[in-house]
């Protein structure tokens, strides 16, 4: 029998229950039925039918899957009970045994007729597509809860085919800034607010990175400046870097550990710091 | 505050004790004509701009107050304002460039020019002799000393890194009758531009640190170089006629050491 979707059936039996699945154990030895009043038959033979010895059963398979027409049966003399996880792929239905059940078993290709014998049946159909899982646990023992959703729903595993989720910023471990301009041309009352102002520099003072023998870890250079004799020798480097970057001044170069940028000077000293918070934050 | 106007006493200005660096028989003409270069900043803009200034404290005085330009010089008595006017612009300069703090010595500079005489003379010479040789800082010649043994080549190599590299000087004049307009000297400070300004009238030197507006006036802030103890914790205004200098260089730029 050709399954469903590839639907996988899976079941977890407590070892602490006895019960047993199909297939059933050996039949009873079967009497020939009384013939119907007024019709006669033929005589049977003399000696009366004994039952041949059957050969063994084989030990009950393990059933891997269930057909929508297909019926999985399990039975058992305890009072037990048989859940589906998830609910709402099988319909599970609870007979008193002994019952007789007529159809297509998931062990077998053919339509048979099958008795169960013990107190509890339950007789398991698929009603939709999709892997289950069948627990058979004792009666009143077990407590049963169900995750609607309007619980929180933990996030989706990422597929092989997502994008990479982006990389935390890295932690700014150098922060150096140097404001560029040519000293013979005029500033404007915004542009000193930026380069001069008590709130940027105070700003700086306290956020860029020190050299013990340079002092602040910021500058503000004449773009024709000689940088031989600096004496932090990370400034002494971003600005033999950067210089020849420049093009036009005012500016200001601002760096976050390995990683430079050359940038217009901000509108105003406001803007200016909030700039410098994203470059420290990692943010830019 | 401590301001200097048309009226102030001569007893006022000059402490007993200290020289006059500034040799008044030697009469500069004031300088009309100005070096071409310096861009100036629109007169009806320099106290909006004051007062923008003092409001986001943009000043080479902000500077100074927020401990970043050192303290007043002292030239102890001795005729050398004109060195120690200049290389207090040099202090500045490096104050604005963001670079910490190194005293330099005014007295090294003053002493080389002449020959370790105690003379008067001009910012244009101290100016002329810093571009070419620098100054030492007070680590190996320190401050006030006339000693000869400072006088080291390792002196003045070090000396090398504290040149001046740009400044705003007329050139086209001898060093004794350098000068700068009034219209300059604002707008170099209005720039955080350093400017050195000499004056006939006070025989001396002083360093132009910034602008300010007294009574609706602009006005001149100093830094002096005779101790705290002098004007007002050795700051003072110049207002009135007296804020004129007869000679004066601005200075731009020094490498950074």
């Amino acid at each position: 029998m050709k399954l469903l979707g590839g639907a996988c059936l899976f079941v977890c039996l407590f070892a602490s229950v006895a019960a047993s699945t199909d297939p059933l154990p050996s039949p009873q030895p079967v009497t020939p039925p009384a013939p119907p009043p007024g019709e006669t038959l033929p005589d049977w033979p003399a000696t009366p039918v004994v039952p041949q010895p059957m050969p063994p059963q084989p030990a009950p398979k393990a059933v891997a899957s269930l057909a929508a027409d297909e019926l999985y049966v399990v039975q058992s003399d305890d009072d037990v009970q048989l859940l589906a996880s998830p609910p709402g792929v099988v319909l599970i239905t609870k007979e008193q045994g002994p019952i007789r059940v007529r159809g297509k078993f998931a062990d077998n290709t053919r339509v048979s007729t099958r008795t169960y014998q013990k107190k509890n049946v339950f007789i398991v159909e698929r009603i939709k597509p999709g892997d289950v899982e069948l627990l058979l646990v004792p009666a009143g023992k077990v407590e049963r809860r169900v995750v609607g959703d309007d619980e929180p729903i933990p996030p989706p595993k990422p597929k092989p085919d997502d994008p990479p989720a982006p990389k935390p910023p890295e932690p700014v471990t150098s922060f150096r800034v140097i404001f560029v301009y040519e000293s013979g041309d005029p500033l404007t009352p915004a542009m000193q607010q930026v380069m001069f102002g008590e709130k940027v520099r105070n700003y700086l003072d306290g956020k860029t990175t020190a050299h013990p023998q340079g002092g602040k870890g910021w500058r503000r250079f004449d773009r024709d400046i000689d940088i031989a004799n600096e004496r932090d020798p990370d400034l002494k480097a971003l600005w033999q870097a950067t210089k020849p970057q420049l093009t036009a001044v005012p500016c200001v170069v601002v760096a976050t550990n390995r990683k430079a940028e050359i940038l217009p000077l901000p509108a105003d000293e406001d803007a200016a710091v909030k700039l410098f918070e994203q470059y420290l934050s990692g943010g830019k | 505050m401590f301001i200097i106007n048309d009226e102030t006493a001569g007893d006022d200005l000059y402490p007993a004790t200290f020289g006059r660096g500034h040799d008044p028989s030697q009469v500069v003409p004031f300088m009309l004509a100005p070096p071409a270069e310096i861009p100036l900043v629109p007169e009806s803009e320099w106290v909006p701009r004051i007062r923008d200034r003092k409001k986001y404290k943009t000043g080479l005085r902000d500077l100074y107050n927020a401990g970043r330009a050192g303290k007043i010089k002292d030239q102890n008595g001795q005729g050398y304002c004109w060195a120690y006017s200049l290389v207090r612009t040099c202090e500045y300069v490096r104050a604005a460039m963001g670079l910490e703090y190194t005293a330099l010595s005014a007295h090294s500079v003053a002493c080389k020019v002449k020959n370790f005489r105690d003379e008067g003379g001009w910012c244009g010479l101290s100016a002329q002799f810093v571009r070419a040789n620098g100054v030492v800082p007070e680590s190996l010649w320190p401050a006030k000393s006339m000693s000869r043994g400072h006088d080291t080549a390792a002196a003045w190599d070090e000396a090398k890194k504290y040149r001046i590299t740009e400044d705003f000087v007329d050139l086209s004049r001898a060093a004794w009758d350098q000068d700068l307009t009034w219209q300059q000297v604002v707008s170099c400070l209005l720039q955080n531009i350093p400017v050195v300004g000499d004056y006939n009238w006070w025989a001396h030197s002083i360093c132009c640190v910034d602008v300010d507006v007294i009574d609706g006036e602009v006005c001149i802030d100093i830094d002096n170089s005779w101790t705290e103890s002098w004007g007002d914790k050795g700051t003072a205004r110049l207002q009135g006629r007296r804020k004129y200098p007869d000679g004066a260089v601005a200075t731009r730029v020094l490498n950074p050491a």
